[in-house]
């Protein structure tokens, strides 16, 4: 089956610098895939050359298998919700989502208004202006406007980025129920932030410096990372030197720190604790090389304190672990 | 209010009316004394009239008056559209291009408006364009001058606008046209207004081009009140000043309240 949205050998030039390099990604037919990467990776980028809001300067674009390369924004049919919202501020919010709408009798644009504002719960908000609402509330706005064109590809840049904590753990949940409706919709999801690339994906494409790093379904990559730079930005993995150039990758819930002399282990000294809720985070540095090892622990009773010695406990790669080349 | 200390606030305070007092309030207060005095020998006048002010409204100074309006609302209206549209196409175009047109919509605030007088004077005083002795030399002149101030504020406004309005609007299927229209030009609305003021009242007190190139039959209020000062009539044009003044601040503020509701 053609995919929704294809990218072959992308690359994007900001004047001298390179944001995009030679980057390619398929994302299929009611798939999610989460673009995730460090702030400045070439992540936006990605989305815009999708989008038609840039000129790639090489590779090409194509969505359900057409060349849209060289197609402006408008012939795209592509649902956008970027960070900051973009909610037009003289608009209301029923304006606002009927934007798309304009060719539809005016009948059916207000019926489709109703539809998509329902659908994100914001019917109730339709003669506001966008600075009448909170953070949350412009966000659905903004993807209720995105999806009244019934876009088969919908992009979103960090759309929870400007959101607090706790709203943005209930808009994932928003985001999870959304999908399960728009089963035929592509998703493409750009996040710095691994929960909601865990929570949200089919698969994650991991991006550093303009390029792609590792894609993959995301258990997948959340349990055999292929790369060092994987490992430790999916799950904060520590990365522990062995022998032959590899590096042991262990999530810091399968390190046990115990008093020292315990056998089995490897010597270290607590470096730092920090209470995280409902678990424990104790960093220790291991005495054979100095690698900073980081242990989540349900208790602190009977284990060393900030400064002493203590004994690091880790899986071998039979019990859990797994290994990457440096 | 960011200043929170009560000592600072008094500061501030003082700082404030030993600068304003002098510089503003006086020469203005002055200004509204003599519109009204009869005659003025001492300190404060001696004796108060509204004589003056019933010549200012009257005959051949409202017609000055009303030349002033139309001058200034010609140019003004031209001065906008065309600091929009240059403004917008300014953004556009590429970055060397971008520089060199910005630097020349700027020009006209580095030339000394009688320079501007002068160079239309010469300009347009002989065929094939032969503006001389006719309003419309006034008009350009002050289409001239405001320009790069409409501009400005115009271009500074959409400097600060994110571009992701304009490119979320054309992925939502709109042309170029209905994104200008329907989301540039609205978003622009709160600077378009300021840049329409800022021209109001700069050609509604321009005299430095105006005085080199204005006809006996289009006198703006400001040369009158040049003239008057100049032949010592004091008093009226002190009275001409104040409904100068008045009108001008009348018009700014139904233009800022117009705008408001506006954007309701
Ligand atoms: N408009 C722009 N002009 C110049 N450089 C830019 C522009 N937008 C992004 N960049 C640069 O391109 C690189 C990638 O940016 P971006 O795709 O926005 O990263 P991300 O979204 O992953 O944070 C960065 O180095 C950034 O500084
Ligand atoms: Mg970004």
């Amino acid at each position: 089956m053609t995919a929704a949205i294809g990218l072959r050998d992308v690359t994007v030039h900001y004047g001298r610098t390179e944001a995009l390099s030679a980057f390619s990604i398929d994302v299929a037919v009611g798939e999610t895939v989460a673009l995730l990467g460090p702030s400045g990776s070439g992540k936006s980028t990605a989305l815009k050359a999708v989008a038609g809001f840039l000129r790639p300067s090489a590779g090409s674009v194509l969505l359900a298998g057409r060349d849209v390369t060289h197609a402006p924004p408008r012939e795209r049919g592509i649902g956008v919700v970027v960070q900051q919202y973009a909610l037009f501020p003289h608009m209301k919010v029923k304006d606002n989502v009927a934007f798309g709408l304009a060719a539809m009798g005016r009948a059916d644009r207000r019926a489709r208004v109703a539809e998509v504002l329902d659908l994100v719960g914001m019917a109730a908000y339709a003669g506001r202006y966008p600075r009448e609402l909170s953070g949350g509330q412009q966000q659905r706005v903004a993807i209720a406007r995105a999806l009244a064109i019934r876009p088969p590809v919908l992009l979103l840049d960090e759309p929870l980025s400007a959101l607090d904590a706790s709203l943005r753990a209930e808009m994932v949940g928003e985001l999870q129920r959304l999908k399960r409706e728009l089963p035929d919709t592509a998703v493409l999801y750009v996040t710095h932030d691994q929960t909601e690339a865990l929570a949200l994906a089919d698969r994650i494409a991991v991006m550093r410096d303009a390029r792609l790093v590792d894609v993959d379904a995301t258990e997948e990559l959340y349990h055999r990372p292929p790369s060092a730079f994987t490992a430790s930005f999916l799950g904060a993995a520590n990365l522990i030197p062995r022998e032959g150039g590899e590096l042991l990758v262990v999530r810091p819930h399968q390190v046990a720190v115990a008093a020292a002399g315990t056998p089995g282990g490897r010597a270290a000294r607590v470096t730092g604790v920090q209470w995280r809720g409902s678990t424990y985070r104790v960093t220790c540095a291991l005495d054979a090389d100095g690698t900073e090892v980081r242990a989540d622990v349900a208790s602190l009773d009977g284990l060393p304190g900030v400064g002493e010695t203590a004994t690091v406990l880790v899986p071998t790669v039979g019990e859990g672990a797994t290994v990457v080349r440096v | 209010m960011l200043v929170w200390s009560r000592r600072g606030r008094a500061l501030l305070w003082t700082v404030f009316a030993l600068v304003f007092v002098p510089v503003v309030l006086a020469p203005l207060a002055v200004l509204v004394l003599a519109a009204v005095a009869g005659s003025w020998n001492g300190v404060l006048p001696t004796g108060y009239t509204t004589g003056h002010l019933g010549d200012a409204l009257a005959g051949e100074q409202v017609a000055s008056l009303s030349v002033s309006l139309q001058t200034a609302f010609l140019a003004g209206i031209g001065a906008v559209i065309v600091g929009v549209w240059g403004a917008l196409a300014v953004r556009e175009a590429p970055p060397a291009a971008r520089r060199i047109a910005d630097a020349a919509m700027h020009l006209p605030i580095a030339v000394p408006s009688v320079v501007v007088g002068l160079g239309l004077l010469t300009a347009f005083s002989r065929p094939p364009i032969a503006l001389n002795g006719t309003m419309w030399l006034v008009v350009i002149a002050h289409f001239v001058l405001v320009l790069a101030f409409a501009y400005s504020t115009v271009s500074a406004a959409l400097e600060r606008t994110d571009p992701a309005y304009a490119q979320v609007a054309a992925s939502l299927g709109a042309s170029p046209m209905r994104v200008l229209w329907r989301v540039r030009v609205p978003m622009l609305m709160p600077a378009v207004s300021a840049a329409a003021s800022l021209s109001l009242a700069l050609s509604m007190g321009e005299v430095g081009a105006t005085i080199m190139v204005y006809p006996a039959s289009w006198r703006p209020l400001s040369v009158t009140i040049f003239t008057l000062t100049d032949r010592g009539k004091v008093f009226l044009a002190s009275a001409e000043t104040v409904v100068l003044l008045a009108t001008t601040v009348v018009i700014l503020v139904g233009l800022g309240v117009a705008t408001r509701r506006g954007r309701r």
